[in-house]
């Protein structure tokens, strides 16, 4: 067994005054164990969209302090020093609630870029199978450094359309394949590329259709297996 | 073969469904199980409906009281319907629990057996598309039309679908992130209004 970290960094969300109706629940829940997110797929049983999100908070991103700040030594790890416009990296949660408070200047992921994104969409349009998306959080990402520092992003409409599109086309994909995949009698698919937001989507559906194929196929071979 | 779980109400309604049994050996004082004879006793070769739960009590290797034939929508003929195009046809109407009844009837060894089993996988894979793809657009609209003709299996599938599509949707407007009144405290404050009105 591997030993588990605990993730304990909601000191810091009380320190700076951000308990939302996220955190909050993980506030309550101290022992809510830091896994790495396939572990996590495989045993929660339902998470939801939020939940997904709170784990790419995690994600670090560059932003460029207005104010000066010795280290915080976070139990996650240490962040800083703060140096007025000095970048740094810091997870997104900070950059987020930093540039709320209007302390900070958020720089884009390197991928948030209209012609990158543009290439990476037809990349998508022409290849049968899912290409590798240049976050493993790209949609969360999109989605709360649109919301809170759109200022700082250029050509933000733009962005957003193309990672909608993105999203669109490969749960379209997603769809198609899941059908193939049920009716050719696999039992076993292989989904590298897919992110943990497409996948969290889609969960529920699938593995309950699966278990019910699986009933309706053991009866063919008369294994004993219980219905449930 | 598939067992049911003894403590799901699914369950317990699916073992309701009534199965044509044809009488092996005389039943004595129990007339009163088929409604059209006057006597006391049912004699052999009658024909009458058990439900499964107690065709499978009196039909098995060990005790054989009485010889248990298909319900019609598991037959040769209604086979033929489902392997043409399944996804057309209202399982809803051929019993609610399509496809787990039809699990538990392979219990009774019948030599359809086979075919049953292959026609319950067939048919649950090429309904799968159509149950997907409403499931993931239908969204703000009456589904009861799409429904309606589901199976109860497949309406928990259509649930699950809809939940994933809406859970993300509600997360892309941040809906998620605001705190709002449970429907239960809302619904006491109006009842609450109205007592106070009345009196």
């Amino acid at each position: 067994m591997r030993k588990r970290k605990y993730r304990v960094s909601f000191t810091f969300y009380i320190f700076c005054g951000k308990i939302d109706t996220v955190h909050s629940r993980y506030l309550l829940c101290i022992s809510y164990p830091e896994r790495k997110w396939y572990d996590s797929v495989t045993s929660l049983v339902a998470m939801d969209p939020a939940e997904v999100e709170f784990l790419a908070e995690k994600e670090l991103v560059t932003i460029v302090p207005n104010f000066a700040q010795d280290k915080i030594y976070l139990i996650s790890g240490d962040v800083g020093p703060f140096i007025p416009s000095i970048p740094l990296q810091v997870p997104l949660w900070m950059a987020v609630n930093l540039k709320q408070r209007q302390k900070c200047r958020i720089v884009p992921p390197e991928w948030m870029d209209v012609e990158k994104l543009e290439e990476k969409k037809q990349e998508e349009i022409d290849s049968k199978f899912f290409t590798a998306m240049p976050s493993q959080f790209y949609i969360e990402v999109t989605q709360l450094l649109l919301q809170c520092a759109t200022d700082d992003i250029p050509r933000a409409d733009e962005v957003r359309t193309l990672i909608k599109d993105a999203w669109d086309l490969r749960i379209a994909k997603l769809r198609s394949s899941i059908d193939v995949f049920v009716n050719s009698d696999a039992t076993h698919a292989k989904l590298n590329f897919l992110t943990l937001m497409e996948i969290n989507t889609g969960r529920q559906f699938l593995t309950k259709a699966l278990d019910q194929m699986h009933l309706l196929r053991a009866n063919l071979t008369g294994g004993g297996v219980l219905a449930t | 073969m598939a067992e049911g779980n003894y403590f799901s109400l699914d369950d317990i309604l699916a073992t309701q469904e009534k199965i044509p049994c044809k009488l092996v050996m005389p039943i004595y004082r129990l007339g009163y199980l088929d409604p059209s004879s006057e006597s006391d006793n049912i004699p052999v070769d009658t024909k009458i409906e058990l439900p499964y739960w107690m065709a499978r009590a009196l039909c098995s290797r060990k005790r054989h009281i009485v010889s248990v034939e298909m319900p019609k929508q598991y037959r040769e003929g209604y086979r033929e319907i489902l392997s043409a195009d399944a996804s057309v046809v209202d399982l809803h109407k051929l019993g609610p629990f399509f496809y787990s009844f039809g699990s538990q009837l392979l219990n009774f060894e019948h030599p359809e057996g086979t075919d049953i089993a292959k026609c319950l996988l067939k048919t649950f894979q090429s309904r799968f598309r159509k149950i997907m793809d409403s499931s993931q657009n239908a969204l703000n609209e009456d589904n009861s039309q799409l429904t309606e003709r589901l199976d109860e299996t497949e309406k928990v599938l259509f649930c699950a679908g809809q939940k994933g599509l809406n859970n993300f949707l509600r997360w892309e407007k941040r809906e998620t992130e605001k705190l709002v009144m449970s429907a239960m405290v809302q619904n006491h404050r109006k009842r609450k209004r109205a007592i106070m009105e009345r009196s």
